[in-house]
């Protein structure tokens, strides 16, 4: 799978000439060491965040979903909302995993395995909403499809929602197996590592009798394949089916045939957002910058800048069809969405998704950490307020002007949203300190990109640009 | 650099002379055509010359993301795309053509004012729909367009000579202008040229359909170009399996996506069921439109690629690879049709000289054109940086 000959423009993956011994060394130093105070600092405000939204669910179960600003005509507005937003973020993880698997990019090993991590947090963030949107959600089990005593009480395959509940729970599914093949090898490195007896029994059972021999790498490899094909159409199908959820209704603003493509463009970018938000504090906490190099950060700048001009391409379509369709309910729908009364959401969304973005044209500022710390939050307020203005502005003024209404969100509804992101962080932290936070084997595997002129000009003999050049030209005749 | 190591392609006469007449029998059937039938005439001549635009764009586009991503692969095949896209200006001139025809293929040429919602709609649409504005459009994008191919050929070119990696860079930077250009020039270009055929109807998705039908028409393309080369006895060692894989890898994918695209629509308005939406999928679901529109439009683009080409085999195997290739160029040929001639003869579907000989018309010259613009120059960039890897180029 790696080139043989490789050109002399491609940059290091890792820097700071490790050995393979001091990959192993620093991939496990942060599940060997005791938790410092900014771990045990971060950990109180997640789990204190994680509280207080407990708390709130638990007051709205017991009390209901009147607990929620809705009123008669804007019937879905927070619960949905943070649900597309947590879907969203956990789409890069998979993409990084399978679908720049897929494309032989190798910058990928240093930021799959916590990218991965915060996937399968996400999925689990963004479930909650639905739950307790059930209102009674220990019912939940109804959404399975299977022959019941309820008489001929079926789910509605027709029904968007419940297309959710298959993809949602498939991604996961998948997501999470996907995530733990690729712990493996990991896991064993800890194990064979363990000091303590208890350390040495757990990494040993997850390990799953992982002996490193060829064999066991080769079935490895192949399995990662194999699930790397099953979950990139995951990656599509998920926010493909979210936006139908929107999509298949007959509402203005709602109803457009982009949306498929368009929502999964954006959860890409809000996914890795998210990620470029962490992995910029998690390489400085743990000291791996020397792993998650500028060149990553960079290049995941790449990806939020394609994906966040993209967003804004369908911006522009969704407007200019708008007009172009002759529809007065499409049109009136995005000229209130711009001028209406949520009009600062609608630009607050346009400057965080579209605008700020394209800072990163400059590759001074793509290798500018703070810069890029700044531009990720921004893009994660952004692809909130997107679901936000979607959702809510294509519902609050609807055909009758009599029962045009304002939507603001309860104290209930806001520390449930807290309550997530105490979830997100506190998993995020625990498995920090849990599980191995890079992929050692595979980023093993690709030490060499980038390293080759070193060993050149280490001769000095001969130029190695002029040797590679003449290499070259005998090439070519051979052609 | 004219060195008799270099590889340069050179065309043989006879082949010339095939590709010449070909066009000229192409356009006589166009010509017979528009006195038989001139909306049918006009309607193959507009899927002939978007058919080969996009042929002809995606080299360009395929080559800006070979620079945007610093492909290594992809390099020693490079000389093929950049003569793809040199029929941009001849394909400009087929678009203008379409001038002097419009008025047979879209109804807001020449809107009736009947009080109608129509007509209003008509109205409503006309400052962006209108003959001057559309002719004018057609010379911005195809500017945009001619304007990058030629700088990035340029660099390119130059860097056989002097070795320079400032030109790949400077293709870089171009590549990723044209990508925001390319995304903007393709949205408004396919909603000119195939939606406003049916000027009432709109469809926000449009845009990225066209686009997928001429990504993956356009891998399919490279594949038969690349095959036929190595069939001349040209590109033996730069172009093998390994590169071979890749773009099978591509085409699966791309039919994919396609399927994804074009389901995405269908379901949408299928499942809304808004008037007007659904009229697209109604004058399809006429008599025979119908097995076309829904069964052997999906089997040649979607399924049948996508079977065949799963199996890791396949995909190196220039025997399997080109047929599916050609199947899926006929299958994009199909593609366009359906989006253009249920519109322009509802009574059909007809199928005769007409079809066939415009588009081989618009294949021999676009043969012709690709044929000696390979001519030009060596048939792998000499001197690029990543040309050694994409010589030794493994999977």
């Amino acid at each position: 799978m790696s080139h043989s000959v490789e050109s002399e423009l491609r940059e290091p993956l890792v820097l700071g000439e490790k050995t393979l011994h001091q990959i192993t060394e620093d991939a496990c130093a942060p599940l060997e060491r005791k938790p410092n105070t900014l771990w045990w600092a971060a950990f109180f405000v997640a789990l204190t965040c994680l509280g207080v939204g407990f708390a709130a669910t638990a007051y709205q179960i017991a009390t209901g979903i009147g607990t929620w600003g809705l009123n008669k005509t804007v019937g879905w507005a927070f619960d949905i909302t943070n649900f597309v937003f947590w879907v969203g973020i956990g789409h890069a993880g998979t993409l990084i995993s399978a679908v720049l698997f897929l494309f032989r990019q190798k910058w990928r090993t240093s930021i799959n395995r916590s990218a991965e991590a915060m996937t399968i947090f996400a999925v689990i963030c963004a479930a909650i909403f639905p739950l307790i949107h059930m209102g009674r959600p220990w019912l939940a089990f109804w959404t399975a499809p299977y022959p019941n005593f309820r008489g001929p009480l079926w789910v509605n395959f027709r029904s968007p929602l419940l297309w959710d509940v298959f993809a949602i729970s498939t991604y996961f599914t998948i997501s999470a197996v996907f995530w733990y093949i690729g712990l493996v090898p990991d896991l064993a490195a800890a194990r064979d590592r363990a000091k303590s007896k208890i350390r040495k029994t757990i990494y040993s059972i997850l390990s799953l009798g992982w002996n490193g021999s060829a064999r066991v790498w080769s079935r490895y490899e192949t399995a990662y394949m194999l699930f790397a094909g099953l979950a990139t159409p995951l990656v599509v199908s998920v926010h493909t089916i979210v936006s139908m959820d929107f999509a298949t209704s007959v509402i203005p603003g709602w109803h457009t045939t982009i949306f498929p493509p368009y929502f999964v463009i954006g959860a890409i970018f809000s996914g890795f957002a998210m990620v470029m938000t962490l992995l910029i504090i998690m390489r400085k906490v743990v000291n791996f910058e020397e792993y998650i190099t500028l060149n990553h950060l960079e290049n995941m700048a790449k990806v939020i800048l394609v994906t966040g001009s993209i967003v804004g391409l369908a911006y522009g379509t969704e407007f200019f069809v708008a007009w172009y369709s002759g529809s007065p309910y499409e049109g009136f729908t995005f000229i209130n969405r711009a001028t209406g009364p949520f009009a600062w959401a609608y630009w607050i969304m346009v400057s965080c998704n579209v605008i700020t973005p394209q800072l990163m044209w400059f590759k001074k500022l793509r290798r500018n950490v703070v810069v890029l710390f700044i531009l990720s939050i921004f893009v994660n307020i952004g692809m909130w307020f997107e679901r936000f203005v979607i959702v809510v502005t294509s519902l609050h003024r609807d055909y009758l002007p009599s029962s045009w209404a304002y939507y603001t969100p309860t104290l209930i509804e806001a520390l449930t949203f807290l309550g997530t992101f105490g979830l997100f962080f506190t998993c995020f932290l625990l498995f920090c300190r849990a599980l191995p936070m890079l992929a050692q084997g595979e980023i093993k595997g690709v030490m060499k990109t980038g390293k080759r002129k070193h060993h050149d000009s280490g001769h000095g003999h001969v130029e190695p640009r002029k040797a590679a050049r003449v290499e070259q030209e005998k090439e070519v005749a051979h052609v | 650099m004219n060195s008799p190591n270099i590889p340069y392609f050179k065309l043989k006469p006879g082949m010339q002379r095939l590709l010449a007449a070909t066009a000229g029998v192409g356009l006589v059937c166009f010509v017979v055509g528009l006195f038989l039938d001139a909306h049918r005439a006009w309607g193959n001549w507009l899927l002939g010359a978007y058919y080969f635009t996009t042929l002809a764009l995606f080299g360009t586009f395929f080559i800006a993301i070979g620079y945007l991503t610093s492909a290594g692969w992809s390099v020693s095949m490079r000389r093929v795309p950049e003569a793809m896209m040199s029929w941009l200006p001849a394909a400009l001139v087929t678009m203008l053509v379409l001038g002097a025809g419009m008025g047979y293929l879209y109804e807001w040429v020449h809107p009736h004012d009947d009080g109608s919602h129509h007509a209003h709609l008509l109205h409503h649409k006309s400052p962006w729909l209108n003959q001057w504005f559309f002719l004018g459009r057609i010379i911005l994008y195809f500017g945009i367009w001619i304007g990058v191919s030629q700088l990035l050929t340029r660099h390119s070119r130059r860097q056989d000579t002097d070795g320079d990696v400032t030109h790949t860079r400077s293709n870089t930077r171009t590549s990723a202008i044209f990508g925001v250009l390319f995304a903007l020039t393709l949205s408004a270009a396919s909603f000119d040229w195939l939606m406003s055929l049916e000027a009432a109807w709109f469809s926000t998705i449009f845009g990225i359909y066209q686009f997928a039908g001429l990504f993956q028409s356009g891998i399919a393309a490279l594949i038969v170009l690349l095959v036929l080369l190595r069939r001349m006895g040209y590109l033996r060692d730069a172009v093998n399996e390994n590169h071979l894989h890749n773009l099978g890898q591509w085409l699966i994918a791309l039919s994919v996506f396609w399927a994804y695209i074009w389901f995405s629509q269908l379901l949408l308005i299928w499942y809304s069921n808004i008037p007007e939406e659904t009229s697209y999928y109604l004058i399809r679901s006429q008599g025979d439109w119908w097995v076309l529109t829904f069964i052997v439009n999906p089997l040649l683009n979607f399924a049948i690629p996508f079977v065949v080409l799963l199996p890791r085999p396949a995909k190196r195997s220039e025997y399997i690879l080109v047929r599916v290739a050609v199947m899926v160029l006929v299958g994009h040929w199909l593609d366009i049709w359906l989006g253009i001639m249920p519109y322009v003869s509802p009574e059909g579907p007809w199928f005769d000289f007409m079809e066939v000989g415009v588009m081989l018309g618009f294949a021999g010259a676009f043969g012709l054109v690709f044929f000696k613009a390979l001519e030009r120059a060596p048939l792998v960039p000499l001197r690029d940086p990543y040309l050694q890897e994409s010589l030794h180029h493994k999977l």
